[in-house]
C-alpha cells in the first residue's frame, strides 16, 4: 500500500516537475524576430567619349577590384563576396572598356546583407599598367609620382552615398567610373586618377 | 575569598615588578630625552650647482666668428638631485642689450626619435593665472620642473605612451601633469638644439659689428630651488656674414646654354615642357649655389626681370632648398614678357637668417681671361637697384677693389670719387679674389665700352641673363602660319627630270596643292641643302621656327632613290641632303613648347635615325642600334590610308616614275615602322615589286605593315608620311594633305 502511493506520489512530483519546467521555459521567451538577410549587388558602369577612348572589343584597361565592402551607418562593414554561395573573395578583373563595363552589366559583387542603412561602398582595386587602344597601341599607366603622376594614388576608393538594405530585396548598386577624367593623357602615358560615384541605386 | 585576593595580589604584582618598572622607566627617560632637545625642523636645503665647461680665463673673452656655439654643462645637487636647467643669454642690437627669456630643460634622460635625441622643455608661457605674472618667461618654472620631472622619472616600463612621444616629435606641445611640455628638436628640425640636457646648440643674435653675450645657467633641484647666482659664460660674436651667391649654368633641353642661344619658352609647365630636372623635355634650369662655410642649411629665393608684387615690393619665390629653378614664362615681367632678355636673380639666405641680394643689387659679369679682362665684352654693372632709381646712367664710373684681401670687396664709387650713399650694403658686399682698379665708362645703356686693365679677377654674381623667344603660336591659338621645309635631296640642273624633280618642280608641287586650300599667304618655304659649292645652307633656326606653327618636312627625293629610278648613282655629294641630331634635336625643341610636325618622305628614316633618334619625335619604336623597327629598302606601289581617320588610299603618279627603271611604277627604298605609345597608324604599305630581278623579295609579305602615323599629343602633333607626297596624284596629295591639317588643328 505505501508502495502503491509512494509511486503516486512519484508520478505526480514528475508531472507537476514537467509542467514548472514547461511554464518556465515557456515563460523564458521573449519577442524577438531576427530578420532575414537582403542582398547588395555591386555593378560597375564605366564612362568614356568616343572622342577619348570607344568601347570596344580592341580597347582595353584592366581594373582589379580585390574587395568589396559596403559600410553600415553604425560603422560596421559587410564584406560582399562574388556572390552569394561563395566563401571567400577572389579578385575580380574588369575589362572597363568593354561593353559590358558600358552597360553596367559587370558584377562585381553580390552577397547577403543585414538589413540597415548605409553609408558608402568601399573599394580595394589595382589599376593595370598599360591600356591598350585599337589592338596594338599600348599606353602605359602612371600610377605614382614614382613614374612622374602629380596625382597621388591610393588603391582605396569609397564610393559615399546611403543606401539601405531591406530583407528579403536585393539593393543594386551602381559604382560609375569615368574614365575621361581617370585617365588623364599625358604626352606619352596615361595619369590614373579616379573619378569615381555611385551613379544608381536600385531596390528590388 | 583569599583566593580572589591572591589573584588580585599576583597581578598588582606583577604590574609592579622590577622588570615593569625598568620598561617604564626607561620609555620615560627615552621621552624625555627626546624632549629636551629643543625645538626641531629641517636642515636648509641647499641649492644645486651648475657649471659651464669650456669657460675661457678669467679677464679673457673669447669671439666666435659663427654664431653657432655649443655649450655644455653639468648639474648637481648635495642634498637631493637635478630635476633641470634654466638658461638665458643676453645680445646687443645697435647697442642696446636684450634678454631672451629663459627656457627650461628637464634633467632627464633624452627620448629617442627618428634617428635624433631630444630633450623634453617647459613651455613657459602661459602659467601666469596659476603662477602670477611673474612666472612669464618662464622666470619661476623651477617651481613646476619637478612636477614634470618627477611624472618622467617614475614611468612604468613600457616607457612613455606612444600617442606623447609621437606628438613630441611632430612638434607638439602636450600637457603632463597640468603642464606644458615640448621637445627640444622635432622630426621636423634639420638641427637639433639639444641632445641631451646638459648641452645646446644656440644661434646667438649676431646684427652688430661685435656682438657680447652673457649666457647665464640655473640648475634646479628637487625642491624646485635653483642656483643663485647662476652660472655665466661672456663671449663676442661677429656679425653674421652673409652667405655669397652665384649662378653657375643655364639648362636648356638639358644641355647647357651657349652664348647667343635663344630659348623657346612658353607660360607653363607641361609633359613635354618640364620643370622635372633630367627628364627629356626639360624646361630653362637655371643651377645656382650658395656659399657660406658657418651655415649648415642654405634656402634660395629667386626672381626674374624684378617682377613686383602689387604692393610694389620684389616678388620673390618662396625659400626652397633646391639650388636649381626652373623657369617659364609665367615668371617674367608681364608687359616684356616676349622680350627676348630676361635676368635671373637669386638670393640666399643661410640658417642665420642672413641673405645675400649682391647678386640682385650688382651684376659684375666677368671671368678670368688671360688675366685680362680688356678681351671681354661682358656687362660689369647694368643695374645697381631693382627701384631702379639707381640704374646705370651714362657717366665715368671707377671701380676700386683692394687687392690682395681675401675675399676683397669691390665698392661701386661714383664719379668724382664720391660713394654712391644709396645703395644697400649688400651691393657693395661683391667677392673679389685678386685685384681690380679702374675707370669704367658706361653708354646710355649701362654697358662699358671698354673695361679696365684687370688681373686674374673671379666675380661671384648671382644673375644672369638668358635670351628667349615666346613662340607665336603660343601667344594666339589662332595663329596659323606654315613653314614648308624642302630638305629634299638638290638635283643639278643636268639631272633634273619628271622623276628627278627640282626644287622648283617640289616647290610648285605643294604651292599647288596649299593655294587650292586656301592658304595663300600662309606659308613660306625654306630650301635647306641649296647652297651649291659651299656644303649646306644653314637650317632653320629655332626662332625662325617659333614664328610657325607647322612646319611641313618634305623630303621627297634623295640620291639612293634617284640611282633606283634612273641609273645615275648619287650626284653630286655636297648637295647630299642630311637631317641629323641637331636639326632633329631643334624639331624636338620646337614640338616640346607645341609646334607641329609633318613629314612627308622616301627613306627619310635611313639617314636620319643615324643620329639623334627621331623615332621619339615621330612616335615609332626602334631597335637598340637607333633603327627605326621595321623593314627597310622595300618597294612600294601605293599606300592604304585609314579611311576612319579621313586619309584616303595613296595613289602615286605614274608620270612621276621611271617605267624604265620601275615597270610597276613602284618607289624604292621605303621603311615600315611600328607605332609606339600614342602614334597611330594613319597608312598601310601596299607592295609592288618595281625590279623583276629581285622576284622572290616576296614584298608582299609586308603588306599592311605601317607606313605612316600620326601622333596627336597633348602638348604637340606630328604625322609621318613614310612615302613621299610629291610622287602622288595631284588631286590624290591634296586631299592628304587637306585631312592632314584638319587632323593637326591646322586647318
Amino acid at each position: 500500500m505505501n508502495d502503491v502511493n509512494f509511486s503516486r506520489l512519484r508520478s505526480f512530483a514528475i508531472l507537476i516537475s514537467v509542467l514548472l519546467l514547461l511554464f518556465s521555459a515557456t515563460s523564458c521567451q521573449y519577442d524577438y524576430n531576427s530578420p532575414g538577410p537582403g542582398n547588395i549587388e555591386v555593378r560597375l558602369r564605366t564612362i568614356s567619349s568616343p572622342r577619348n577612348i570607344t568601347f570596344s572589343p580592341q580597347n582595353n584597361f584592366i581594373l582589379t577590384v580585390t574587395t568589396v565592402e559596403a559600410e553600415r551607418g553604425d560603422g560596421a562593414l559587410d564584406l560582399i563576396y562574388g556572390d552569394p554561395k561563395a566563401f571567400n573573395r577572389t579578385p575580380t578583373v574588369v575589362n572597363t572598356l568593354d561593353t559590358l563595363s558600358r552597360d553596367s552589366l559587370k558584377v562585381m559583387g553580390l552577397g547577403y546583407a543585414p538589413p540597415g542603412h548605409y553609408t558608402a561602398v568601399d573599394l580595394l582595386i589595382t589599376p593595370g599598367q598599360i591600356v591598350t587602344l585599337d589592338g596594338y597601341r599600348q599606353i602605359s599607366v602612371c600610377t605614382s609620382t614614382d613614374c612622374g603622376s602629380p596625382y597621388p594614388f591610393s588603391s582605396f576608393l569609397r564610393f559615399e552615398k546611403p543606401f539601405d538594405v531591406n530583407e528579403g530585396r536585393t539593393t543594386r548598386l551602381t559604382l560609375t567610373l569615368n574614365l575621361d577624367s581617370t585617365l588623364v593623357r599625358g604626352a606619352e602615358k596615361f595619369y590614373f586618377r579616379p573619378y569615381y560615384y555611385i551613379s544608381s541605386i536600385l531596390y528590388e | 575569598m583569599s583566593n580572589n585576593r591572591s589573584l588580585l595580589y599576583n597581578k598588582v604584582a606583577l604590574l609592579f615588578s622590577a622588570r615593569t618598572w625598568a620598561v617604564f622607566l626607561f620609555a620615560a627617560a627615552v621621552f624625555v630625552g627626546w624632549s629636551c632637545t629643543g625645538g626641531g625642523g629641517f636642515l636648509p636645503d641647499i641649492p644645486p650647482i651648475v657649471r659651464l665647461a669650456n669657460l675661457p680665463p678669467t679677464q679673457d673673452t673669447i669671439t666666435s666668428s659663427n654664431p653657432r656655439l655649443t655649450l655644455y654643462w653639468v648639474g648637481d645637487d648635495p642634498d637631493g638631485y637635478v630635476v633641470g636647467f634654466k638658461y638665458r643669454w643676453s645680445y646687443p642690437i645697435n647697442g642696446v642689450v636684450y634678454e631672451r627669456p629663459w627656457s627650461t630643460i628637464l634633467n632627464i634622460g633624452a627620448v629617442k626619435s627618428g634617428s635624433e635625441n631630444f630633450a623634453l622643455m617647459l613651455d613657459t608661457t602661459n602659467y601666469t593665472r596659476w603662477l602670477g605674472p611673474s612666472a612669464y618667461n618662464g622666470q619661476l618654472s623651477e617651481r613646476y620642473a619637478p612636477t614634470a620631472y618627477k611624472y618622467f622619472a617614475t614611468l612604468p616600463g613600457g616607457g612613455l605612451d606612444s600617442s606623447i612621444s609621437n606628438a613630441l616629435d611632430r612638434g607638439d606641445t602636450v600637457l603632463i601633469q597640468g603642464l606644458r611640455v615640448f621637445a627640444s628638436n622635432p622630426a621636423d628640425q634639420a638641427f637639433p638644439i639639444h641632445v641631451n640636457p646638459n648641452s645646446g646648440t644656440f644661434i646667438f643674435d649676431s646684427q652688430d659689428s661685435l656682438n657680447f653675450h652673457t649666457f647665464e645657467i640655473e640648475a634646479i633641484d628637487n625642491l624646485g630651488v635653483v642656483t643663485r647666482p647662476p652660472a655665466k659664460l661672456s663671449f663676442n660674436t661677429l656679425r653674421v656674414t652673409i652667405p655669397r651667391t652665384q649662378v653657375n649654368a643655364i639648362y636648356y633641353s638639358g644641355k647647357l646654354v651657349q652664348p647667343g642661344d635663344s630659348l623657346l619658352v612658353i607660360d607653363k609647365f607641361t609633359d613635354t615642357f618640364t620643370d622635372v630636372k633630367g627628364s627629356a623635355g626639360e624646361a630653362i634650369r637655371i643651377d645656382y649655389q650658395g656659399i657660406d662655410p658657418n651655415s649648415r642649411t642654405l634656402q634660395y629665393s629667386w626672381n626674374v626681370d624684378s617682377v613686383k608684387n602689387p604692393d610694389g615690393t620684389l616678388s620673390w619665390s618662396d625659400w626652397t632648398s633646391s639650388a636649381s629653378a626652373f623657369v617659364n614664362g609665367s615668371d617674367f615681367d608681364p608687359a616684356r614678357k616676349y622680350e627676348a632678355e630676361h635676368v635671373f636673380s637669386v638670393r640666399c639666405r643661410n640658417e642665420f637668417g642672413a641673405i645675400d641680394t649682391a647678386g640682385f643689387y650688382g651684376n659684375i659679369v666677368t671671368g678670368n681671361a688671360g688675366n685680362n679682362l680688356q678681351s671681354y665684352t661682358q656687362t660689369v654693372v647694368d643695374r645697381l637697384d631693382p627701384e631702379g632709381s639707381l640704374r646705370p646712367v651714362a657717366g665715368t664710373y671707377t671701380l676700386v677693389a683692394q687687392a690682395g684681401t681675401n675675399p676683397g670687396t669691390m665698392e661701386l664709387i661714383y664719379n668724382n670719387g664720391t660713394p654712391v650713399d644709396n645703395i644697400s650694403p649688400q651691393a657693395k658686399h661683391i667677392v673679389v679674389h685678386g685685384g681690380i682698379a679702374g675707370v669704367l665708362t658706361l653708354d646710355a645703356n649701362g654697358i662699358p665700352p671698354t673695361f679696365p686693365q684687370v688681373d686674374n679677377v673671379a666675380v661671384v654674381v648671382a644673375s644672369a641673363k638668358f635670351y628667349t623667344i615666346y613662340p607665336k603660336f603660343a601667344r594666339d591659338p589662332s595663329y596659323r602660319k606654315y613653314l614648308i621645309l624642302n630638305n629634299s635631296y638638290h638635283w643639278s640642273p643636268a639631272h633634273v627630270s619628271p622623276f628627278q624633280p627640282s626644287y622648283s618642280m617640289i616647290e610648285s608641287f605643294y604651292s599647288s596643292i596649299f593655294h587650292d586650300l586656301g592658304k595663300d599667304g600662309l606659308y613660306d618655304i625654306y630650301d635647306v641643302p641649296r647652297i651649291s659649292g659651299g656644303g649646306e645652307k644653314d637650317f632653320v633656326s629655332l626662332g625662325e621656327l617659333a614664328n610657325y606653327s607647322m612646319v611641313f618636312i618634305v623630303a621627297d627625293t634623295d640620291s639612293l632613290y634617284s640611282h633606283a629610278l634612273s641609273g645615275v648613282y648619287g650626284g653630286p655629294e655636297p648637295f647630299k641632303y642630311t637631317f641629323d641630331g641637331s636639326r632633329i634635336g631643334k624639331l624636338q625643341t620646337y614640338c616640346n613648347v607645341g609646334g607641329k610636325v609633318v613629314i612627308s618622305a622616301v627613306n627619310f628614316l635611313s639617314v636620319a635615325c643615324s643620329d639623334q633618334s627621331v623615332a621619339g619625335l615621330i612616335h615609332i619604336s626602334e631597335n637598340p642600334g637607333g633603327e627605326p623597327q621595321g623593314e627597310s629598302n622595300l618597294d612600294i606601289g601605293g599606300a592604304t590610308g585609314d579611311s576612319t581617320k579621313g586619309y584616303v588610299d595613296a595613289v602615286f603618279d605614274r608620270q612621276k616614275i621611271d617605267t624604265t627603271v620601275c615597270p610597276a611604277g613602284a618607289i624604292r627604298d621605303v621603311w615600315t615602322v611600328t607605332p609606339i605609345g600614342f602614334g597611330e597608324r594613319i597608312y598601310r604599305y601596299r607592295s609592288t615589286e618595281c625590279d623583276t630581278n629581285t622576284s622572290g623579295a616576296n614584298w608582299e609579305s609586308f603588306d599592311r605593315r605601317v607606313i605612316g602615323t600620326r601622333y596627336q599629343g597633348v602638348t604637340y602633333s606630328v604625322i609621318f608620311y613614310g612615302f613621299p607626297l610629291y610622287y602622288c596624284q595631284y588631286g590624290n596629295a591634296r586631299d592628304i594633305i587637306k585631312n592632314t591639317l584638319i587632323d593637326i588643328g591646322e586647318n
